[in-house]
């Protein structure tokens, strides 16, 4: 089929096709940038906790107590809750994956502090602790039960067991068992142990690839950083375990504050927070949805009046021997050429978009391989808004020729 | 001049309804275009508003350096240490000071079947009430005499009120504490500052996940000193530049964790309060306390959120995205509407011949552009209001803000008038350019 006549009959529809094509632009540009922004969020969704089985945890936060005898409470409680049906055990805690931030601090790798290492989130836990989690050591060895004491504000010195990935960022290509990090001059940490990565509690504060920058401390049940508890539970049991717990909390120092909004299978907690990158996601692909719709009806509407004012030149051709299917093809050919000068302007118009976004938001580069993407849904689209139409004028009857004035 | 335009009206709205398909699809996509864009400002606007209209100019966010680690931060940090704040505050070089920090107060009901829970508390200093314009439905804020003499008094929220006095005069009953109780002197009345300005920080650690700085007011205000005795050992620590060797009590630790707000009337007063800063800094340094290099910051509140992008980028990125909707949207419909008008050249053509200007037949053409754009608008409010209803739908703390607002009347009715010129100029100017002579020859 020759494409000089189908441009020269284009040529005498200049505003409509200016249109047309300007629209399809416009909803290529904006269709791959939302693919782009869904992609990142869904990113956002694929973070793993790190830890073994870790959906069979929950997770009960409190605000502590300031009681003198703030380790027999904690060992009370602790008692009641491994009593509870369906938990297989617990252990005392700060904090969780997708818990609440309760250990975040920037730290040295010497003594100096002429070396920064990175800003970290440090999890502590009473004897047992990483059992009940579920923290697996890739090398070197756990805490001995020594290394679990009492103290104020931080243990002064002593092991730290690191994530892997925290490893590898902090000495690319090198061992980290045996090196140390400093907090000040007072409190320096050496690595005996190198578990696989565990999530932040909060990861949504870093950044994502900072998401994995976890270290794991030893303390005394009843030393600050032990008020809140972690079970591992029979998972079907899970949500009458909390509440199991709360009751049990409650009945042992009914002054004890548990903050049930921060507490939760961890299942839970980390559907909470989903939840806003869930509600973009939809947003964006509902954006997605309605452009495509829009867009697609239009191309119907403008082909549809295209068809009816031409009915006479169709005749014509039919009459001299053009047969349905050369009908057909010559308006799918013709949408395939409007939508490829739609793409070709939207290519530049979305890369401009992602330029701008970037430079103003928190927003990756576009992916090249969405320009593709989003050309063969653009062109399918147009194919498939272009059939109703470029149908009705195959069936025009050659007659129509002859019986126009 | 109104007749003919009468005229027209009736001519376009007969045109609308000949065509119900495209008209309905025209409507349809203005109507989506606009109710999305609605949707979005109303947030936008509501996150983005002054907290304080009437004074926020007025009101300031002093910040020092008053770190001593080997690492020198460009920024002042965003909150003070204790000495720096509380010294500021008793030099009373402003017009009006606020010293505050934030924490969960545990409260212990009394009643049978009550469990403690902890309510969000503000520690601050008398000031803070005229400060920020607080409204009062019982009582009053206490004296400037209790901030120092430590007073065991305190003023609750509304929702406070409600929760544990049935809403009732508790001016003078006891709020009963962990460590004692603590005397009522006044209620607030309804108050939800948006963003919640006074407790706002570290904005850019945030990732554009701002939507925490919408949450809702303080329901427990204690004298600052008092809360210092009751409540030691949990307050919102922006930082420590060393490892503290007390986390209870904060007063001499080397941490960043209390914030002071100023009131100065006038520029001239705002230029001497950034001087004072600056001599503060330098005699602190001068004493060895600081060793850092004076950095301070004096911003107004507005500057203040800027600083601190109080719209979350979920909004923004909303908004844009409304807009590049109705963008689309409008080119659809110019083009529908290109393809109705000049489906009816003939229509226009023995119109120009029987006698109708160019003008005329433009004026009518924009006619039924600003009927489909009208009727668009009327959907766009429905939408809009469904849009925002959405928006309260979603767990987020500024949900509750999400209300339909009579500006939005305004918006919307000027949004549709505006998208009908953008779509209806072109398609109207196209079909004026019609030549009588080739229409009325063809069939």
């Amino acid at each position: 089929m020759s494409i000089r006549p189908m441009v020269s009959a284009l040529t005498r529809h200049r505003a409509s096709v200016v249109i047309l094509v300007l629209e399809i632009a416009l909803t290529f540009a904006v269709v791959s940038n939302a693919f782009a922004l869904i992609m990142q969020r869904v990113a956002r969704l694929q973070l793993r906790t790190g830890l073994d089985d870790g959906s069979h945890l929950v997770y009960v936060n409190t605000a502590g107590t300031d009681r003198p005898d703030v380790g027999a409470i904690y060992a009370t409680i602790l008692d009641a809750l491994q009593r509870i049906p369906g938990v297989l055990s617990a252990a005392a805690v700060n904090t969780v994956p997708f818990g609440p931030r309760e250990g975040t601090a920037g730290f040295d790798l010497d003594s100096a502090g002429t070396h920064f290492g990175r800003v970290a989130d440090f999890y502590y836990g009473a004897p047992g602790y990483l059992h009940v989690m579920g923290v697996r050591l890739i090398a070197g060895r756990e805490f001995d039960s020594s290394a679990y004491r009492g103290f104020k504000v931080m243990p002064p010195s002593g092991g730290v067991i690191i994530s892997q990935k925290l490893a590898t960022l902090l000495w690319p290509g090198r061992n980290a068992l045996g090196r140390s990090i400093w907090l000040g001059k007072e409190h320096h940490y050496q690595i005996i142990g190198i578990a696989a990565s565990v999530l932040r509690p909060d990861p949504g504060y870093a950044g994502i690839e900072d998401a994995y920058d976890s270290l794991f401390l030893p303390a005394e049940l009843g030393a600050p950083q032990t008020g809140s508890y972690v079970l591992r539970t029979d998972p079907a049991r899970r949500q009458a375990v909390l509440h199991a717990a709360y009751a049990a909390i409650q009945r042992i120092d009914p002054r004890l504050v548990v903050d049930r909004d921060s507490s939760g299978s961890i299942t839970d907690l980390r559907r909470a927070f989903e939840k806003n990158n869930r509600i973009m996601i939809g947003l964006l692909g509902g954006v997605i949805v309605a452009l495509m719709l829009v867009t697609g009806l239009g191309i119907m509407g403008l082909t549809g009046f295209w068809v009816q004012q031409r009915t006479r030149q169709i005749g014509v051709r039919r009459a001299l021997g053009a047969r349905r299917v050369d009908i057909l093809r010559y308006f799918q050919t013709e949408n395939l050429l409007l939508a490829t000068a739609g793409i070709a302007l939207g290519c530049a118009a979305a890369i401009g978009i992602n330029v701008w976004l970037m430079a103003h938001y928190a927003v990756p580069r576009l992916p090249v391989m969405y320009l593709p993407l989003g050309a063969l849904l653009l062109w399918g689209l147009g194919q498939l808004a272009v059939l109703g139409p470029a149908l009705r004028a195959a069936r025009v009857a050659p007659t129509v020729a002859m019986r126009a004035a | 001049m109104r007749d003919i335009h009468g005229y027209y009206l009736r001519l376009a709205l007969r045109s609308v309804a000949r065509t119900p398909w495209i008209s309905a699809l025209m409507v349809l996509a203005i109507g989506l275009g606009i109710g999305a864009c609605i949707t979005t400002l109303t947030v936008y606007h509501l996150l983005s508003g002054d907290p304080l209209p009437q004074k926020s100019s007025r009101i300031f966010y002093p910040q020092v350096d008053p770190e001593t680690s080997t690492f020198v931060r460009r920024d002042p940090p965003d909150l003070m240490d204790y000495t720096s704040a509380v010294d500021l505050w008793k030099s009373e070089r402003a017009d009006r000071q606020a010293v505050m920090t934030n924490s969960p107060l545990k409260i212990l009901p009394t009643g049978a079947g009550t469990t403690a829970f902890d309510a969000p508390s503000l520690e601050t200093t008398h000031d803070f009430f005229p400060m920020f314009d607080v409204p009062f439905q019982y009582g009053g804020p206490w004296s400037v005499a209790d901030d120092t003499a430590r007073a065991q008094v305190a003023v609750i929220s509304k929702s406070l009120n409600d929760r544990l006095f049935g809403g009732g005069n508790s001016v003078g009953h006891m709020l009963p504490l962990a460590h004692g109780a603590v005397r009522i002197v006044g209620v607030l009345k309804h108050w939800r500052p948006a963003p919640m300005f006074f407790e706002v920080l570290a904005g850019r650690y945030s990732h554009g996940d701002t939507s925490g700085f919408y949450v809702k007011a303080p329901q427990v205000y204690l004298p600052f000193f008092t809360g210092m005795q009751l409540n030691a050992g949990h307050f919102q620590v922006f930082t420590c530049w060393k490892i503290p060797t007390d986390t209870v009590n904060l007063e001499n630790q080397p941490c960043d964790w209390v914030s002071l707000w100023v009131q100065l009337d006038t520029a001239a007063k705002a230029q001497a309060y950034h001087r004072y800063l600056v001599d503060y800094s330098d005699q602190q340094r001068a004493l060895g306390r600081f060793t850092h290099p004076t950095n301070v910051r004096l911003m107004d509140l507005m500057q203040w959120l800027a600083y601190n992008r109080v719209v979350p980028s979920d909004v923004h990125m909303q908004t844009i995205l409304a807009w590049a909707f109705l963008a689309i949207c409008l080119v659809n419909v110019a083009g529908l509407l290109l393809t109705k008008l000049l489906r009816r050249s003939s229509e226009y053509g023995v119109r120009r011949a029987l006698g109708a200007s160019r003008k005329a037949i433009f004026a009518q053409c924009l006619w039924e552009a600003l009927v489909i754009g009208l009727l668009g608008g009327l959907l766009g409010l429905l939408l809009a209001v469904a849009g925002l209803w959405m928006v309260r739908q979603q767990p987020v703390a500024y949900a509750d803000l999400a209300q339909p607002d009579p500006r939005m009347l305004a918006l919307t009715v000027g949004l549709a008038l505006l998208a009908s010129v953008a779509f209806g100029l072109w398609p109207a100017w196209r079909a004026s350019r019609i030549s009588p002579a080739q229409q009325i020859k063809a069939p």
